[in-house]
């Protein structure tokens, strides 16, 4: 490329119109061309006034919850690789991951839920969508087809699909008083594993619940964790990952462990 | 006492939520609605703002907006996500290339609250100055700033030649320039 042709660039540079190659070029061309340099800096001023090129509409209801759990929850959920620790200065329970918003009330009768991707096509693969308290989101299984309602921050329920009930049935619970009903749902091109937890025990200290997929032969794949509510219970729901034929729930010392350590409290056979 | 971008910034690097909280509080309704201005679609638009957030959050040690301010910046990493979903998205073919004009839910400017009046007039100048161009240069602009097309291919679709759409962006370009100096002029007096 010769210079002309590489000054003939600053307006593409600044809107974003070139290819990578080109983009490569030209910023090496701009570390010599002052004429470049000049002219870049006052098309960038105009570049950011279009930014501003928008109406500022109104926001989605539980947008906040729902965009801070996420931001905060990626952290707690990048899987195996954050631990919750527990007492000390950093109080130790998955709530930590409740959005300031949250915080307050919700800390008394909150559980996680994890939203399946499969509600919708996306770009992440694992997402923790939102955190909200059980009173608050309840599983609606109608003509075949699963919904996830919520309701955050006292606004409308908002209705999320699932996708088509492929299987439902009773985990079976080791604890006695204790219930599970497993919802496996198809959408798109993904499983969503839901679970609806009745009579839990209450946690103690640093415990928490969590969900395993397991598959013979290989080291158990975590999907997630929860407290349960007051009253015992939760509602889980969760992506699930193909070839896995066995879903268990085990109450863990500590979060997030790597490998289950803790007592098997429900298991369910999908095959 | 409100607390300064800066001073957010500050506490978000040293680990504060709240101070995340405060800045989404604070910048949620522009991020939004840019984002939806660019990919016209809700759930999209929030799937932006989340991505926004998130790399703040994780990049919050090394955060430097240099001489930009905080919206300006936080409106540009919006605007590379944003070009990211929609380059992924003609790519699956899902958004017509062909298309010379869009359109997009514009809201009830009456149902707007007050805060969003001075936005609203800095929104309605920079829309009359892209819309003060003859068409043929501002659709390359629009195409290549929104949509992330390239020149090559606004040309492809234009069908002209590559120094045709160089040349109508360079003189669109240079009419915003003048409309943005005068603007600012205008501010200033």
């Amino acid at each position: 490329m010769d210079t002309q042709e590489l000054c003939s660039m600053r307006e593409a540079y600044v809107l974003d119109g070139l290819t990578d190659e080109e983009r490569r070029h030209f910023e090496e061309h701009l570390k010599t061309c002052k004429e470049c340099q000049q002219e870049v800096t006052a098309l960038q001023e105009v570049a950011d006034w279009m930014l501003y090129d928008f109406d500022e509409v109104e926001i989605p209801d539980g947008m906040e919850s729902r965009v801070l759990a996420s931001v905060f929850g990626d952290e707690l959920f990048e899987e195996g690789s954050v631990a919750i620790r527990s007492g000390g200065a950093k109080t130790g329970s998955a709530m930590d991951s409740r959005p300031a918003v949250d915080s307050g009330s919700a800390m008394d009768s909150g559980h996680i839920v994890r939203i399946p991707q499969a509600s919708r096509p996306s770009r992440r693969t694992s997402v923790l969508r939102w955190l909200t308290p059980i009173a608050a989101s309840v599983l609606i299984l109608a003509g075949g087809s699963a919904y996830l309602y919520r309701q955050s921050l006292g606004l409308s329920p908002l209705r999320e699909s699932v996708g088509t009930v492929q299987a439902q049935l009773p985990m079976t619970a080791v604890t006695k008083g204790s219930a599970a009903v497993l919802t496996v749902a198809d959408r798109l091109s993904q499983q969503s594993l839901l679970i609806r937890f009745s009579g839990l025990p209450e946690t103690k200290g640093s415990q928490i619940y969590q969900v395993w997929a397991i598959r013979p032969g290989q080291a158990p794949k975590s999907l997630g964790v929860f407290y349960p509510g007051r009253h015992g219970q939760a509602l889980f729901a969760s992506v699930l990952p193909k070839g896995y034929p066995t879903v268990a729930v085990t109450l863990e010392p500590h979060a997030i462990d790597k490998q289950p350590e803790g007592k098997k409290m429900f298991v369910a056979n999908l095959t | 006492m409100t607390r300064t971008d800066e001073e957010l910034m500050r506490d978000i690097a040293e680990g504060s939520r709240a101070a995340l909280t405060e800045l989404y509080r604070r910048y949620e309704r522009p991020v939004y609605g840019f984002a939806l201005r660019m990919v016209r679609d809700s759930q999209a638009a929030e799937e932006i703002v989340q991505d926004v957030f998130t790399r703040i959050w994780k990049a919050r040690d090394s955060f430097n907006p240099s001489s930009a301010s905080l919206r300006t910046w936080m409106l540009t990493i919006a605007k590379r996500i944003a070009i990211d979903y929609i380059r992924s998205r003609q790519r699956r073919g899902t958004l017509a290339l062909d298309s010379e004009e869009k359109t997009y839910d514009v809201p009830d400017r009456a149902a707007l609250p007050d805060e969003m009046a001075s936005h609203a007039d800095t929104s309605r100048q920079i829309r009359q100055a892209l819309d003060s161009l003859p068409s043929d240069q501002r659709i390359p602009i629009e195409r290549m700033y929104y949509e992330g097309l390239t020149q090559q291919e606004i040309a492809e679709i234009l069908s002209v030649p590559i120094g045709t759409v160089k040349s109508r962006i360079r003189l669109g370009m240079e009419k915003l320039r003048r409309q943005l100096t005068s603007v600012e002029m205008e501010e200033t007096l």
